[in-house]
């Protein structure tokens, strides 16, 4: 899957709502708060994750761009 | 043990959802080798749910929930399972072991609120001698204690502050008193768990003021547990001065009864660590001096809270009047109590509101004057009060230099009255009555500061320090009534005044050879030194080129005139003679 595509899937996942989904009105308890704070930095890194591909994605098509302007082929690899 | 409660129906669709989440996941994929970082975070978010969350859920939900009923498990009662023992009894919740165990370092607003509500159930005597479930309530209450939020929220459903006090203050007075030695608990534990219920309520009484559960619920507990909790509530100072003055007030109780340090001195053991709060409590109890003072272990404790809620650094004369004048007659009317260097330390830093011409005080100039003689009537206290002459006369300058338009005629009362206090005959150790004296002589030199024309430039500051050199104007120690050191007091200002006078002609160039020293202090004659000193005041002035009608003899008239004069000399003495 192409960079600006999985950058584009990762901020709509499911995975990103269970943490809404796993709140005190469903179950209290340890689990419950452990699951708490790992679904939260979970739904935290995937966003991150997402993010820097979003950053990558933008970085390899300003190089594509320049690489136009020069007359010289681009990888191709940004779609 | 520690349980976990749920809705079967919403952890099914917890299940649902997981399932759902974990297969998009697997879906997932991409060889681009800037996607590595994000694809490895995929994996691991994959595999929590996988083999973590969707195991956990499917467990419970395959388990079978706990079939007692609930309010008859002893283990899900205990304070600590007080969330899922809630949302089982109140919400019809299934229950079951939680694999994992308490995080203590971990509140939610469910878990206090749920705290809260239980334990306006427990009978508080239960945990206050079980030193295992009293040490988790007290962590529990001290992270709520440390978060706003968790803190409003247990304030919000608790009522029982009253009750939970009183149960850990009561073993506390028992212990310290030495007469239950069966108890399990430390007081080191019973004053923890005080603590951390005061820190939790801290957070609603400073935000509503004096308004809230907590603090209105002072009045439902004894007051050795009201003083307990209130030492630990960190009030703003004007609150803290107040409420503790309203516990301190209260009729005795039980508590009070028992050997070792009771509520009074709770209360000003802990009002002596947060001396800002000693005015507003001083001022409150002023009426109830004697009670509270009577019912101290330690005595000492309401002389050290006077002087230090005294401090010029704290308090503004106005209000130091009103602490000062009622404990020094409570002081000096009770038969035990004998003037000492209790009242003597006092005085020290507030002598010119002492002054007949003072007005900071609300309390008649004869009424202060007799305070005064009382308080240093034994030589005990008079030593003393010499002793921090220096303190003296820096309060004397302070005053005299900043306060709002001191007058000439309060600066020579307070002469007077310092010299009527100070005499040889009752300052009998020899270093002191040099002291004394020289205290004299310094207030004398602030007469350059408040008598109109004499400015003060380096010669004339160098003149002021000649003046404060001349020592002890009698050694021989024949000044034995207080008037004569009134009208002492006030002549060697004036004598101070026309020295300075000489020192500002000097500088100036109007003096020649033939121009008169001004007179001396002649102390040890039969005549009073200000009657000799006018005289020869009047000498001088005739002296001065033109003579009366000069340029200097009219300046010099115009000076000494202010604090001493012919028709006058005597007169402010006089109304001190005993």
């Amino acid at each position: 899957m192409a960079l600006r595509s999985l950058a584009q899937v990762l901020q709509r996942l499911d995975v990103l709502d269970l943490q809404r989904h796993a709140g005190t009105d469903v179950w209290v308890g340890p689990s419950q708060q452990h699951w708490d704070d790992t679904l939260r930095s979970d739904r935290a890194a995937l966003l991150r994750a997402g993010h820097e591909l979003l950053v990558a994605a933008r970085r390899l098509e300003r190089r594509a761009d320049d690489l136009d302007l020069a007359g010289l082929p681009a990888s191709g690899r940004v779609r | 043990m520690t349980f976990l409660a749920y809705d079967p129906e919403r952890l099914t669709m917890l299940e649902h959802r997981a399932r759902l989440a974990l297969d998009q996941l697997h879906r997932l994929h991409s060889d681009d080798p800037d996607a590595v970082d994000a694809m490895r975070t995929i994996r691991q978010v994959r595999l929590r749910v996988h083999e973590g969350l969707l195991p956990l859920v499917q467990r419970i939900l395959r388990n079978d929930p706990l079939s007692e009923p609930i309010a008859e498990r002893d283990d899900l009662s205990a304070v600590q399972n007080s969330l899922a023992r809630f949302m089982a009894v109140e919400r019809g919740w299934a229950v079951m072991v939680d694999p994992r165990p308490d995080d203590p370092q971990q509140v939610t607003v469910d878990e206090a609120r749920a705290l809260a509500r239980r334990l306006r159930e427990i009978p508080p005597a239960e945990l206050a001698d079980d030193p295992e479930r009293l040490a988790w309530l007290t962590a529990e209450l001290d992270r709520i204690g440390r978060d706003p939020v968790l803190a409003a929220t247990f304030d919000a459903e608790f009522d029982a502050w009253a009750e939970w006090v009183q149960a850990l203050a009561e073993p506390r007075a028992r212990r310290m008193a030495g007469i239950d030695t069966r108890l399990h608990v430390s007081i080191d534990q019973l004053d923890a768990t005080i603590d951390a219920f005061a820190r939790v309520a801290h957070h609603t009484v400073t935000a509503g003021r004096g308004r809230s559960p907590a603090l209105a619920a002072l009045d439902d507990m004894p007051r050795y547990a009201a003083a307990l909790f209130l030492r630990d509530l960190v009030l703003p100072p004007d609150l803290l001065g107040d409420v503790a003055a309203r516990v301190i007030t209260r009729p005795r109780d039980d508590l009070d009864e028992l050997p070792g340090p009771n509520t009074n001195d709770t209360v000003l053991l802990m009002l002596l660590a947060e001396p800002l709060a000693l005015p507003h409590f001083l001022v409150a109890i002023a009426p109830h001096l004697v009670q509270v003072a009577h019912d101290l272990a330690d005595a000492t404790l309401i002389e050290t809270a006077l002087l230090r809620g005294t401090d010029p650094a704290l308090v503004d004369p106005t209000t130091a009047g009103r602490i000062i004048v009622p404990a020094m007659q409570w002081y000096l009317s009770d038969p035990e109590h004998s003037a000492g260097t209790f009242t003597a330390d006092l005085v020290v830093p507030w002598t010119p509101q002492f002054a007949p011409a003072n007005d900071d005080w609300d309390l008649a100039s004869g009424a202060r004057r007799d305070l005064i003689d009382r308080a240093l009537q034994t030589p005990d206290a008079l030593q003393r009060f010499v002793e921090q002459h220096e303190q003296i006369v820096a309060n004397a300058r302070r005053h005299f230099a900043t306060g709002p338009a001191r007058s000439v005629s309060e600066y020579t009362s307070y002469l007077a009255l310092i010299g009527g206090l100070i005499v040889n005959a009752r300052v009998r150790i020899v270093e002191l009555r040099k002291a004394a004296w020289n205290t004299i002589t310094d207030l004398g030199s602030l007469a350059a500061s408040l008598v109109p024309g004499v400015a003060l430039g380096a010669a004339l500051t160098l003149g002021i320090m000649y003046v404060s050199q001349r020592g002890e104007p009698d050694p021989d120690a024949t000044f034995a009534n207080e008037l004569r050191g009134a009208d002492l007091a006030i002549t060697m200002a004036a004598v101070n005044l026309a020295d300075i006078l000489q020192q500002k002609w000097v500088a100036q160039g109007l003096t020649t050879y033939a121009t008169p020293d001004p007179p001396e202090l002649r102390a040890f004659e039969e005549e009073l030194p200000g009657t000799l000193f006018i005289r020869d005041f009047l000498d001088w002035v005739e002296g001065l080129p033109g003579g009366d009608m000069g340029e200097m003899g009219r300046e010099a008239q115009r000076v000494i005139f202010s604090v001493i004069n012919g028709t006058t000399v005597g007169e402010h003495v006089a109304r001190y003679d005993p």
